[in-house]
């Protein structure tokens, strides 16, 4: 086992194999990308206790000292809360080899996870997620931030209750997302066999299919507004609850949204946008330019 | 932007890489690439001269393996690493910090493309919304209604109040109802009421006849004639009681249970006592008829009861008994037969059969 102490920005070469990453912090940003090559611990920006880094039988911890994973006991919630008080900021960003499972668990730090082909999760109360182009099961839960999924085809399990959520290039085979009042926006790249799950209180819920889906609709909202831009579908229901059903398609996949009082709407993508093959190497081709060029 | 690499930068990390193993060209360009995360992807024109100066200062060697040039790091090569370690130092720190940038460039990219496609999508819902209500009238709940601007969607503020006045009319017609259902409660007891007020006055004024003829019949009888008493008082007796009596015994106990039947459950016990009361008297008076006596009377009696006093007494009587039977036939016939107002002519005409015996 080796351990590690930073207070202070510096950057750790681990040439032992990691194939657990987990991380816990309060504030400032986490970052997590997929490379080859040994794993790299980079942090940028530390303000308050030093993080403590741990490896452990391939388990890759970071976190602060009185920030425990396990044997979390409430009697010793006073004393840690007072030893929280402290400002902690830390930008954290790891590069990791793309089958690393992913552990996050953060207060308020943004979110930042690319490439990964292992099972991710991230916990948070208000940091925004951001997830990109990863192929193993994701499951996303944050209080008020956002969660941003793109090119995600791994299963995508999402709960919020005030966060938006934005998927976009999405080819998940399941999507199942809970939220309270924080709106969703899914723009689906391919509309075969998935299985997509949304339910929302009072968010606004649209979800945008390409032309060609094989689904099997059912969208219910009980005071929301309602609209439909397949019309194989139906728009049921009288007064009060309203309901859109019918089958896309062949009917493989199934799309089942309910919502008590957010709008719901169903909508077509645009036939002039060519879809991106989702198994391009990674997330390592985000700049600027590469975007500009596209445009 | 800024360059990765400042000037002599890439030729420093070139002798880093090839120090960790001997690499041919492409897999240098492809290592750069992945170590900077795709931020910095150096073309061949710029590796391969660099490596070409490389080893023309003898830092680095190359063999050819398979058609391709291998290149590896000489002592010379291995020297200079190491007396620029410092910079080497510094170069990583460039590249970390290039991580975070690159995971900053990440999620302001990600942000931006989904504030885009939040907008997008929402602008797209409205125009679907706007022509679900327009164009496709019948996908909603009315076809007649083209606005939502009502308390439910697909539902306008014009139906909206159509349903409101169809509620309120309803409400008042419910309203209306109740009261009209009180109301005749109301009436029904009062009804009730009524009738039982009246049989208690008939039957106080018969008590009152009967007392007060039973008095006149004993004075007279006092005075030693009795005959005549007797007829005076019965001849008035039946005179008052047949005015009292005839609707007593057959009109009064029907109407009551019709409207009030609780109400009316007294009434008939009342008027069956009313029924006997003047039975019990009535009947000496058809004796008092049958003898031909008492002619003043006779023109106070029903007309059915006339009978002819120079015939034979039997056949009359039986006559009497024939238009009796009638008269009391075509009343119940008109005004209908209960089980209760059986029972009591079956107790009347017993009683009547009694007293015509004596």
């Amino acid at each position: 086992m080796s351990e590690w102490s930073i207070d202070a920005p510096h950057t750790l070469t681990i040439e032992q194999p990691v194939d657990r990453l987990k991380v816990r912090t309060i504030t400032g940003a986490v970052n997590v990308v997929a490379v080859d090559g040994p794993t790299r611990l980079e942090v940028s920006e530390i303000e308050g206790p030093p993080l403590k880094i741990s490896l452990e039988d391939g388990e890759l911890t970071v976190t602060y000292e009185d920030l425990v994973w396990k044997d979390f006991q409430w009697k010793n919630l006073s004393a840690a809360i007072n030893r929280w008080r402290t400002k902690r900021r830390a930008v954290v960003s790891l590069a990791v080899a793309p089958g690393t499972r992913i552990e996050l668990g953060t207060a308020s730090s943004d979110t930042v996870i690319s490439g990964i082909t292992a099972p991710v999760t991230v916990h948070s109360a208000n940091g925004a997620i951001t997830l990109v182009r990863l192929t193993g099961p994701v499951e996303a839960n944050t209080v008020s931030g956002n969660v941003q999924a793109q090119s995600v085809s791994g299963d995508l399990k999402v709960g919020t209750v005030s966060g938006e959520l934005t998927v976009f290039e999405g080819t998940s085979g399941k999507l199942k997302a809970n939220s309270v009042s924080g709106a969703m926006t899914l723009d689906l790249a391919h509309g075969s066999g998935t299985d997509i799950s949304l339910t929302n209180v009072s968010g606004e819920v649209a979800v945008r299919l390409p032309a060609p889906t094989d689904a099997q609709v059912r969208a219910n909202t009980t005071s929301g507004d309602l609209s439909n831009a397949f019309d194989e579908l139906r728009i049921g229901g009288t007064w009060g609850a309203r309901q859109v059903t019918g089958t896309l398609g062949k009917g493989t996949g199934t799309l089942k949204i309910t919502t008590v009082s957010g709008a719901v709407a169903l909508l077509r993508r645009p036939a002039t946008e060519d879809d991106t093959p989702a198994d391009a190497p990674r997330a390592l081709d985000f700049g600027k330019t590469e975007r500009e060029d596209q445009a | 932007m800024s360059p990765v690499f400042a000037h002599g930068r890439l030729r420093l990390y070139l002798l880093k890489l090839l120090d960790e193993a001997p690499r041919h060209g492409y897999e240098v360009i492809r290592l750069l690439e992945e170590r900077f995360h795709g931020l910095y992807a150096p073309s061949a024109g710029t590796v391969y001269p660099r490596l070409a100066k490389l080893e023309q200062e003898g830092l680095v060697a190359h063999t050819v393996e398979g058609g391709r040039k291998v290149y590896r790091i000489t002592d010379a090569g291995r020297d200079e690493l190491a007396s620029r370690a410092g910079e080497i130092d510094a170069l990583e720190a460039e590249i970390r910090d290039s991580v975070s940038q690159l995971a900053n460039q990440i999620r302001d990219d990600v942000r931006d493309s989904a504030q885009d496609l939040r907008e997008e999508m929402r602008r797209a819902a409205k125009e679907s919304r706007r022509q679900t209500r327009n164009t496709d009238k019948g996908w909603g709940p009315d076809p007649v209604w083209e606005r939502g601007d009502g308390p439910w969607p697909g539902m306008d503020k014009e139906s909206w109040q159509h349903a409101k006045e169809e509620w309120r009319q309803a409400k008042e017609q419910a309203k209306e109802q109740t009261r009209q259902a009180k109301e005749q409660a109301r009436s029904a007891r009062e009804e009730a009421r009524a009738a039982r007020e009246q049989t208690r006055a008939v039957r106080d004024q018969v008590q009152a006849e009967a007392h007060r003829v039973g008095e006149q019949m004993r004075a007279h009888a006092k005075n030693g004639d009795w005959p005549t008493g007797l007829a005076e008082g019965l001849a008035e007796l039946t005179r008052t009681l047949s005015g009292l009596a005839d609707p007593a015994r057959w009109g009064a106990p029907t109407e009551p249970p019709t409207e009030a039947p609780t109400d009316a459950r007294p009434d008939r016990a009342d008027a069956e006592r009313v029924d006997l009361d003047p039975d019990l008297d009535t009947d000496p008076d058809l004796d008092r008829i049958d003898l031909g006596k008492g002619s003043a009377a006779q023109e106070d009696l029903p007309s059915w009861t006339e009978t002819n006093e120079s015939g034979d007494p039997l056949r009359e009587l039986l006559g009497l008994l024939d238009r009796f039977r009638d008269e009391v036939r075509d009343h119940a016939r008109d005004e209908g037969v209960t089980p209760g107002t059986l029972a009591r002519a079956r107790a009347v005409l017993a009683a009547a059969a009694h007293r015509l015996r004596d």
